[in-house]
């Protein structure tokens, strides 16, 4: 123990370089200075770092001395760099608070809520040689960023704080291999709701890689770890932080095989403009945060923000998170960037479902019926029906025949195991003794990238009459897109939307009134064919009023939603007809019975008749089923609708719709311009 | 507010029944093994509408020996081909029966084939995909192994082979 003292203490003589000083001083403060030293590196060592800063500011002869000095004096704990490195944000109470949760990021006890603290604290851990449990790395190589960046403001002098040798994280970066960062945009699949806000992740594009090898690259996700079954818990953690939110890498072609062929989302690629030493600075980062955690807020400190603050750390003075106050809306990340010309390329990666229509759309009728066929009974690639068609077409189908084939069985299982089965291996071997290529697919590139659809928040302003009486309308929309606004950038055939509001003021007699609060707005439409046989499916909650009294007594909760079919019509573009079967609870005073249970169908008809406009008329009939009273008749509601876009972010709607609902019949139509930012 | 209070409660007991089993399972460890769950219910679906929550960390979980399953999950160089194929066997195998694609193409830079090599590497694939897939059990392991022996066998790409 005592040689292990005297031991540690000439290698602080040696790192300090102050042998001299002391030796020239006399015997007591020498013996005094000694213990001192002694001190502080015992504490750094055992990771104390805010006793060691203490003891440190009262013995002006330790280089950490120097160092906090220098960096108080530049002002380092308020630097943008210092500040996005540690995500501190502003705060009420603390004045500034780290948004990271994990307490391994903070090296000072107060690092949370105390920027310069950490900072110092932080200084004093690169003098540890002592690993940290768990994750057997020294503070320094814990926080290659950091290092890098107080090494660049500092110019630690190596032979008193030397740079050490940190291996994991030059393994990291090697495998990493990046000189290009990509944030990707799986976008929405109408039928896969989980995908209706689309989500982003970073992928580290290497040297030398093409178009065809990008797979190999890797990638840096966020997202929550759900650890509750129970569905009451998911909703309340994720709204309140109750997940841990994380970063993980993961090669790039786990995450194509996720999104493209389980999910069918198509997939947008922007890389980002920045320089090698940006992306290094990237890449050091990712390193610091895939270690640690934050609390995920689904609508807040979602996966689109958290990607935002690490990609934030190369540019800090745009304060890119800083521009999001409420909830963030992952594409809106996408805008954000672009709209500081940090976006030098676009890809776009269709979903294995867009891939498979496309090479239909090459194919005569019959060979992919008769691809359907062996899809479904590989036997039948000894079919006679086969032998008509030269090598080349049987190529084709056999090609489409393994692509539903697999299509299927990702998506009756749920999962993407990649095994392949003894007919699957059966119709390969037929397929490898046809030495001819597939050709390649013609690929319909949508015309519009996600990033220059409309924005996603809504205001309505307009009027109309509801059963003679005049009103003006107001609305406002949180988020995400309605089946009526603009097309472009977004799925033709689905809405989700969340908190949309209707007031109304009636002029004659100048009251308002809420017309509609909609909470959760979603409808799915999507097509069934000779292959895909979706089920459609929509799903609504709000309040809405029944009369044109404005009154609150009038006003009924409602749950309702079912699934549907739908087809589309082969005359016309982007034109769907589609039936429901529907299911409503209703809540309100007004009724008897308090609670109403209905239940009924829905048929309508939607079509983008140019990319301009479009029109959308539907018809619903409901029953009651809890009450079968003779005076509780059926309800109804038919609607016409239209819209007219004018410009990407400008729509006029036009709304007939005739309701008979509990108290009546009413007749409304309305008028309105839609502002979309 | 009350009335808002009471719709949320609503929807939230509506999606709740109609809610399959969430699959909230951990990813697991193992090499090349991947898991992918799929998720039901809506509630999971609509809540994580922004969060790609489930499909995130838990469907993906490899490890290699030291690494993988913990903070620094990148692959060792000397297992990336072998988690590769596992993860991609479908696709590499149609890729391979048709003589082209991206996932032959990442295989072959893996395997550092050069660009002059790529076609005969391509060739050799379909040409040789009967004999490689020639057994009922199709693991990645096999399939590679008899890959390199037919490689072997070629002039091109044995050197490509260790």
């Amino acid at each position: 123990m005592q040689l292990a003292v005297y031991l540690k203490l000439f290698i602080i003589f040696l790192h300090t370089g102050f042998i001299a000083t002391i030796l020239l001083a006399s015997s007591a403060t020498a013996n005094e200075n000694i213990t001192n030293m002694a001190n502080i590196q015992e504490l750094i060592e055992s990771h104390e770092f805010d006793k060691a800063v203490e003891r440190t500011l009262n013995n002006k002869n330790h280089y950490l001395y120097e160092l906090i000095n220098k960096a108080t004096a530049l002002e380092l704990e308020s630097h943008p760099v210092w500040r996005t490195l540690l995500h501190y944000k502003a705060s009420l109470i603390h004045h500034t608070i780290s948004q990271v949760d994990g307490t391994d990021y903070f090296n000072s006890q107060n690092g949370k809520t105390n920027s310069q603290s950490e900072l110092i604290a932080t200084l004093a851990s690169f003098f540890s040689t002592t690993k940290i449990k768990d994750i057997d790395m020294t503070p320094q190589c814990r926080f290659p960023a950091r290092f890098y960046w107080l090494n660049k403001q500092l110019n630690f002098d190596p032979t008193k704080l030397a740079k050490q040798d940190c291996k994991k994280f030059k393994y990291f970066s090697q495998a990493l291999d990046a000189n290009a960062v990509t944030v990707v945009f799986p976008s929405a699949h109408p039928n896969s709701p989980s995908s209706m806000f689309g989500h982003t992740l970073l992928r580290f594009d290497r040297k030398g890689q093409t178009n065809k090898t990008r797979m190999l690259a890797y990638s840096a996700n966020y997202a929550a770890e759900i650890n509750s079954t129970n569905e009451f818990a998911y909703a309340y953690k994720g709204l309140t932080g109750g997940f841990i939110g994380k970063f993980s890498i993961i090669p790039y072609y786990m995450k194509l095989r996720e999104y493209s062929q389980m999910e069918s989302r198509s997939i947008w690629e922007y890389q980002l403009n920045l320089t090698p030493s940006q992306v290094d600075f990237i890449v050091m980062h990712t390193f610091e945060l895939e270690i640690t955690h934050f609390d995920y807020y689904f609508f807040t400190e979602n996966c689109s923000y958290h990607l935002l603050s690490l990609i934030e750390v190369a540019i800090p003075e745009l304060k890119l998170t800083d521009h999001f106050n409420g909830a963030v809306v992952p594409i809106n990340t996408i805008k954000l960037l672009d709209k500081h010309n940090l976006i030098s390329k676009k890809e776009y990666y269709p979903s294995n479902r867009q891939l498979i229509k496309n090479r239909r759309n090459d194919m005569a009728k019959e060979k992919f019926s008769l691809a359907i066929e062996i899809s479904k009974d590989t036997n039948k690639i000894n079919s006679k029906e086969l032998s008509k068609y030269n090598e080349a077409e049987q190529a084709t189908i056999f090609d489409m025949a393994y692509d539903l084939n697999r299509f299927n069985k990702i998506q009756s299982t749920g999962e993407l195991d990649s095994k392949i089965n003894n007919s699957q291996r059966k119709l390969l071997i037929a397929r490898s003794s046809l030495k001819v290529k597939t050709p390649s697919v013609k690929i319909d590139e949508p015309s519009t990238y996600p990033d220059e659809g409309h924005g996603t928040t809504r205001i309505t302003f307009g009027g109309g009459t509801i059963e003679k009486s005049q009103y003006a309308s107001f609305g406002f929309r949180l988020a995400y897109h309605g089946i009526l606004d603009p097309t472009e950038g977004y799925s033709p055939n689905s809405q989700i939307q969340f908190f949309s509001l209707k007031a109304r003021y009636h002029t004659s007699t100048s009251s308002y009134q809420l017309a509609q609060l909609d909470i959760i707005d979603i409808l799915s439409l999507e097509p069934r064919d000779s292959f895909f046989q979706d089920i459609s499916w929509r799903i609504n909650t709000g309040i809405s009023s029944t009369s044109t009294k404005t009154t609150t007594n009038n006003l009924v909760y409602t749950v309702n939603g079912g699934p549907g079919l739908t087809y589309s019509a082969n005359f016309l573009n982007n034109t769907y007809i589609y039936s429901f079967l529907e299911s409503e609870l209703n809540h309100s005073q007004i009724y008897d019975t308090q609670l109403q249970a209905l239940a009924g169908l829905s048929a309508g008809f939607l079509t983008n008749l140019t990319a301009y406009w479009k029109i959308h008329a539907y018809a619903k009939l409901l029953g009651h089923i809890n009450n079968r009273d003779a005076n509780v008749s059926d309800v109804y509601t038919i609607a016409l609708e239209q819209s007219f876009s004018i410009a990407k972010d400008i729509s006029v709607h036009f709304q007939l719709s005739q309701d008979k609902l509990y108290l009546g019949k009413v007749s409304t139509s309305e008028l309105s311009v839609n502002y979309y930012f | 507010m009350n009335i808002i209070v009471k719709s949320a409660a609503l929807f939230f007991a509506v999606s709740a029944i109609s809610s399959a089993s969430f699959a909230g399972e951990g990813s697991g460890c193992g090499l090349g093994q991947t898991v992918f769950k799929g998720q039901s219910g809506l509630m999971p679906n609509i809540l994580a509408a922004t969060t790609n929550s489930t499909s995130g960390n838990q469907t993906f979980g490899l490890t290699s020996g030291t690494l993988g399953c913990n903070a620094e999950a990148v692959v060792k160089n000397d297992s990336q081909r072998e988690i590769f194929v596992a993860a991609n066997l479908d696709n590499l195998s149609q890729e391979m029966a048709q003589g082209h694609g991206d996932h032959l193409a990442s295989l072959a830079t893996i395997m550092n084939v050069e660009p002059k090599d790529e076609a005969a590497f391509y060739s050799l694939a379909q040409n040789e995909f009967g004999n490689i897939f020639k057994s009922n059990t199709v693991d990645a392991n096999h399939i590679m192994a008899s890959l390199d022996s037919a490689m072997l066998q070629n002039q091109d790409l044995a050197k490509y082979i260790q």
